[in-house]
């Protein structure tokens, strides 16, 4: 079963992002009462974010977050998300990261792209969990920033921290695509794509579940290099629970990263290998 | 030529910045003093000229009537009087970084909207790679999201661009390639009134959607100077005369006034 047309997966390849209006609306109710309900059972895991990403307003954030909840988990399974990320990322993808977000204020212009292997695809799939509109904080994203290495992205990345003083607009004036998304739309964007929002009216609930395409001999260092990185700021990559899952469409897709982390730890001087 | 001296006016830094990173600038309300004068120059233009009017019907336009006047600026000591005027002398010096080129200009009349497309066709692509050329527009109707406002791709216009190449190769035909209609491409929409100075790089995609009833624009094209590069010179000149018979009209071709001879030195005939 392929969800994308070829013409979606061409336009997210030229432009960086796909809105799917509706596509978890069946079941939307019982993911909103999962997030609720997992931020409220795993208070210590909350990292609460004063960063200028987000104007120093409160961020908080859960990693591993779709880990910690079997509904969410089988998202992982779920065979429009599988097909998506077949499409976006090829048959072997990784799954990388999950976060869960409860975003207090606005967010400036940034991507998405720290830390991660240069030139090598990585997709996040965001389910905001709250309708929001153009004047109350939904997503904004710069259509074709995201091709890396390029003049416009390069220049973007270098003028984007200060749209005032360099381009003689504020933040929300930048030209970009405003995202309105009602709870059960589905956000597909490029980890490097430049992101924003602005006007935020109200806490916005969203998670993202992020996916890679498996890296290629010529990229492993790199890619341990990254994940290295990863774990020293937010610990193991996966939890205990997907690690012990017997599902195929799970159990396929995080074998990769985790044998790179096993050489990141061993690296990092850890004397954990698994 | 517009008689009364305008307010002064000079391009911030911060302006010519967004003009260059995604490939065009508005100025609203830049020539709201003049623009009851221009639109009815405009219209005596199209009036007083009839023969000259082509009726051009294009699947760009999908098949609706676009009436052109070439030169249309060049025929008026008004509307050419414009290259003249601080207003645009900044604009062109500004994002040229010096005195520069005007480059033959069109009226239009168009009857319905417009598909996906650049501006860059010849003579246009006889200009060196990377050369900074735009078009001044001046839409003489208001122009809204649902009525026809221009709709432009912000950084489309990069020259040689991985982003462009996709783009220009995706919409040879529009947006059918996308399975989606023109307002299903992501876009800034420009909505403006008369008097709003519209600048566009001329490699930029553009479109017009939801057009009600005729939407009239002209148009000043403007270039970088070519410093006396005579092959380039030759090619672009002799692009304009096997294309459309001359480069500039008469009376702009003969006019004396300093600053308009030299946006026209070059390429003049």
């Amino acid at each position: 079963m392929n969800i994308l047309t070829e013409e979606q997966v061409l336009f997210f390849k030229v432009f960086g992002f796909l809105h799917l209006p509706g596509l978890f609306l069946p079941e939307i109710q019982s993911i909103q009462d999962a997030f609720d309900k997992v931020i409220e059972d795993h208070p210590d895991e909350k990292i609460e974010h004063l960063h200028e990403a987000h104007y120093n307003a409160k961020r908080i954030m859960m990693p591993r977050f779709i880990e910690k909840c079997d509904l969410l988990t089988q998202l992982l399974s779920d065979p429009r998300i599988t097909s998506i990320a077949q499409s976006l990322c090829g048959e072997d993808y990784n799954y990388f990261s999950s976060d869960g977000n409860i975003f207090s204020g606005d967010t400036i212009w940034h991507r998405d792209s720290y830390g991660l292997v240069r030139r090598h695809k990585y997709t996040k799939f965001l389910f905001y969990l709250d309708p929001i509109k153009a004047d109350s904080g939904a997503l904004r994203v710069i259509p074709g920033s995201h091709h890396q290495g390029q003049h416009f992205s390069k220049i973007l990345h270098d003028i984007l921290s200060e749209p005032e003083q360099q381009l003689g607009v504020p933040a929300k004036e930048v030209p970009s695509q405003v995202v309105e998304t009602t709870p059960g739309d589905l956000i597909v964007f490029d980890y490097n794509i430049q992101h924003a929002t602005c006007d935020s009216r109200f806490p916005r609930r969203m998670f993202s579940i992020g996916f890679t395409e498996y890296f290629p001999e010529a990229k492993k260092q790199q890619a341990i290099d990254s994940i290295r990185q990863r774990v020293a700021d937010y610990g193991r990559i996966y939890s205990e629970a997907i690690l012990q899952s017997g599902e195929p469409a799970i159990r396929d897709h995080i074998q990769q990263i985790l044998a790179l982390e096993a050489i990141a730890l061993q690296q990092l001087g850890s004397g954990e290998s698994q | 030529m517009p008689s009364e001296s305008p307010k002064p006016f000079a391009l911030t830094e911060a302006q010519i910045r967004f003009f260059h990173v995604f490939g065009y600038l508005k100025l609203p309300g830049l020539f709201v003093d003049e623009i009851t004068e221009i639109a009815k120059r405009f219209d005596a233009l199209y009036e007083n000229n009839p023969a000259e009017i082509l009726n051009w019907e294009h699947a760009t336009h999908y098949g609706k009537n676009r009436k052109i006047l070439c030169n249309l600026p060049d025929r008026d000591p008004y509307l050419y009087g414009l290259l003249a005027d601080p207003r645009i002398q900044a604009i062109g010096r500004g994002l040229t970084g010096g005195s520069f080129n005007y480059i033959p200009s069109e009226g239009n009349i168009f009857s319905g909207d417009t598909d996906w497309h650049t501006d860059a066709y010849n003579p246009i692509l006889k200009f060196p790679e990377g050369h900074v050329y735009f078009k001044i527009a001046l839409y003489l109707d208001p122009m809204t999201t649902q009525g026809g406002a221009f709709r432009i791709i912000p950084g489309s216009h990069h020259h040689g661009s991985q982003y462009t190449q996709m783009l220009n190769k995706l919409l040879v035909n529009g947006a059918r390639n996308l399975a989606t209609k023109a307002e299903g491409i992501p876009c800034s929409i420009i909505e403006s009134r008369p008097g709003d100075a519209l600048i566009f790089n001329f490699r930029a995609q553009h479109a017009t959607c939801g057009t009600i009833g005729t939407r009239r624009m002209f148009y000043l094209g403007i270039a970088q100077k070519l410093n006396d590069n005579i092959n380039y010179i030759n090619e672009i000149k002799s692009g304009y005369l096997k294309q459309f018979g001359n480069v500039y009209q008469e009376p702009l071709k003969h006019e004396s006034n300093a600053l308009i001879r030299e946006c026209i030195e070059e390429l003049n005939t």
